[in-house]
């Protein structure tokens, strides 16, 4: 009785109410978390999802615009600027720095020190072949403006940039492309399609004009589903061989042509 | 289980991923593509020939400039494939060298020129310089197409020439590698010596001259596939021959005779044989031979006659004959050892002097409707025989050829009062009258 009763120690309080709240509980948040997956995904859009999709601005490089007195970049140093840009060609790996052997302890033993084995995760059979760059190959930002498929055009209508690696042949030389259309459409024979398929799904006939304008690879690429028509589409291409030789300022060995035979008569 | 799968799913699309990238790069990377078709509103390419100015005030500069003009003129005009802008729609300024040129005002109408073709004359010592250029109008960045420069001498042949090459030049470049025909010659039969000899002339008529000289009937010329030889009919030895003669050399070839008939020689397109009509065996029928005369073959039996035989040039392993087994004249079909014989045309009436188009696909021959009684050129397609009449109530129209373009068509006719030879486009369309001295027959066109 000396001893000081402290009633809080001693009473015995029951745990079911705050348990049965804490299931309670627990079973609304795993029942909304479930109701969100269920409705939630429908009402409006996720997250990290664009709201106003199509306003993506698409933007193609080119060294410079014509229409644009952009200052001429100096050439100061013919240092290599080290730059973020992958560059056109791979670079050489920078060489990993030697395991520091000053760190390791010396062993007792006089043996050469036994650096271990880098393990191979790669499939050792496969030989992963090295890119060589060309010996003429400039890494991106240390040469000057490049000198590939690049042109500027001035049409009727203003200034024209055309960016690399899209040379649009048929805009350069529109009358090479009419030359080789008349060609061909006057050696494609509507007579020897015969004279009750009035019209036909177009036939794609792709091929590849060489340098001294003869046809190679001519082949469908799509059928328009009549034997007939696809035969005599492949037959105008090559009663056509040899067109006329690629134009002389043309840099390139071969043209593709994409071709299609539209029937309708 | 589940995770490995997913592994090998993983590893298995990686080379499919590499290949779909593979052919990306490698649809970029080709030098350069374009995407055309047919039935897009086709035009023929509608070209500007102003004057060549002459930079040489030597009169026979000037004059061989106006030649120059003219045959150029006239060569791309009777292309078959270009449109020539009529003069009174250029512009003033007519330019001689690239930075003249007005690119606005040629591609604007009235002119609304594509190409454009120009340059200048000039003399240089004793030589007669012609600087042409072709400009794409229409691509003001870019225009060149041709710059070409021939030397000529001093006279109206070379300047003729050089006219012709460059109108060459711009027909193989606009219509697509056919190479133009304005360097070819054609082959005839004229009489305006007195006795109808073989002459050569230039394609549009200039430069006749005259190949063989026997006093006698000369007949059927037909060139050689490389344009060496002239093989036709001659009665010099008062029998009818077969006669071959070298326009390299200017002298006879020896070739064998036979007794009867020989006529109608015909070169196959490798140039190694000759098919011809002879009747030393009685009737006339097709025999085949080497050029130097061996290897002597008869290809065609049959009572009547066989003749005026022809090669298909494409594949020269067909030749077309005209027979009358039937009746009346009519063109046959048999391959070159003689079988397989068919007749083209089922129709009546006489259809001779049969001419294969160069690539092949139809042949130009001379009919006698058996309703009309008219003799007119027709094309039929061998693959379908559709026939197309060229000629219309002019005349009598005998003895088509191709030229080696096959855009165009030589013939004789009678429109003009007497027979002279007359050429065409291969549509009909066009005539040109290209003799008038004597009476002119029997045309063959050069290859």
């Amino acid at each position: 009785m000396g001893a000081a009763t402290f009633p809080i120690f001693n009473h015995r309080e029951s745990l079911r109410g705050a348990l049965l709240a804490s299931i309670i509980f627990h079973c609304l948040l795993a029942l909304s978390a479930l109701v969100y997956t269920i409705w939630g995904g429908r009402m409006g859009k996720g997250w990290g999802q664009s709201l106003n999709s199509g306003s993506a601005v698409h933007v193609n490089a080119v060294a410079s615009l014509p229409g644009v007195p952009l200052p001429q970049p100096r050439i100061t140093t013919p240092n290599t600027v080290a730059v973020q840009n992958p560059g056109l060609f791979q670079n050489e790996p920078v060489p990993k720095p030697p395991p520091d052997l000053m760190a390791q302890k010396i062993p007792k033993f006089k043996e050469a020190v036994k650096i271990p084995e880098k393990k191979m995760l790669a499939n050792p059979r496969i030989q992963k072949e090295k890119i060589q760059p060309p010996p003429n190959a400039i890494p991106y930002g240390q040469g000057g403006r490049p000198t590939m498929s690049y042109s500027s055009v001035t049409t009727s209508a203003g200034d024209v940039a055309i960016g690399i690696g899209q040379e649009d042949f048929g805009e350069r030389y529109g009358w090479y492309v009419q030359a080789v259309r008349n060609r061909i459409s006057s050696n494609w024979l509507l007579s020897t399609i015969s004279p009750n398929i009035l019209n036909a799904p177009r036939v794609y006939v792709d091929f590849d004009i060489n340098r001294d304008g003869s046809i190679t690879n001519a082949r469908i690429t799509q059928s328009s589903g009549i034997p007939e028509v696809d035969r005599s589409a492949l037959r105008a291409v090559l009663a056509s061989s040899p067109l006329a030789p690629l134009p002389a300022d043309y840099s390139g060995n071969k043209v593709s042509v994409e071709f299609y035979f539209d029937l309708r008569r | 289980m589940n995770i490995r799968y997913v592994k090998y799913l993983v590893l298995l699309s990686i080379p499919l991923l590499a290949i779909l990238a593979g052919t990306r790069v490698t649809k970029s990377q080709t030098e350069g593509w374009f995407r055309t078709g047919i039935n897009l509103g086709q035009s023929t390419v509608r070209i500007a020939v102003p004057d060549f100015a002459s930079r040489s005030a030597d009169p026979r500069a000037v004059d061989l400039t106006k030649t120059f003009n003219q045959v150029l003129w006239n060569d791309l005009n009777y292309s078959g494939i270009l449109d020539v802008v009529s003069k009174s729609l250029y512009p003033v300024n007519t330019p001689q060298e690239p930075q003249d040129v007005d690119f606005n005002g040629w591609s604007n109408p009235p002119a609304s020129a594509q190409m454009l073709a120009f340059g200048y004359t000039e003399t240089r010592g004793n030589s007669f310089v012609v600087t042409a250029r072709l400009f794409d109008v229409h691509n003001p960045s870019n225009p060149g197409v041709l710059a070409k420069r021939y030397v000529a001498d001093l006279n109206e042949l070379s300047a003729r020439d050089a006219a012709h090459r460059f109108a060459n030049e711009i027909i193989q470049t606009l219509g697509g590698g056919l190479p133009g025909i304005n360097l070819t010659k054609i082959a005839f039969v004229s009489n305006r010596t007195g006795h109808p000899e073989i002459w050569v002339m230039d394609y549009d008529g200039f430069n006749q001259h005259q190949i063989t000289n026997y006093p006698s009937l000369n007949l059927t010329p037909r060139w050689s596939p490389d344009n060496s030889m002239l093989a036709f009919t001659s009665y010099a030895s008062g029998n009818p021959e077969i006669y071959l003669y070298s326009l390299i050399t200017n002298r006879r070839i020896p070739f064998p005779t036979y007794r009867g008939l020989n006529t109608t020689p015909a070169f196959s397109p490798d140039g190694k044989k000759i098919a011809f009509c002879s009747s030393m065996s009685g009737h006339p029928e097709i025999y085949l031979s080497d050029v130097n005369g061996l290897g002597l073959q008869r290809l065609t039996f049959s009572p009547g006659v066989n003749i005026s035989p022809v090669w298909n040039p494409k594949t020269g392993n067909e030749i077309a004959f005209v027979s009358d087994r039937s009746g009346s004249p009519q063109i046959y079909i048999m391959n070159a050892d003689g079988t397989n014989l068919r007749r083209l045309i089922t129709a009546g009436g006489d259809a001779e002097a049969p001419s294969w188009s160069p690539n092949g696909l139809f042949i130009a021959f001379s009919w006698s409707v058996k309703e009309t009684g008219h003799w007119d050129i027709y094309v039929i397609e061998i693959a379908t025989g559709r026939i197309v009449q060229l000629t219309y109530n002019a005349g009598r129209n005998e003895h088509p050829s191709w030229s080696p373009d096959g855009r165009h068509i030589v013939f004789e006719s009678t429109r003009s009062g007497k027979r002279e030879v007359w050429t065409m486009l291969a549509d009909g369309s066009d005539p040109h009258e290209l003799t008038t001295a004597g009476e002119n027959w029997n045309p063959n066109w050069s290859n």
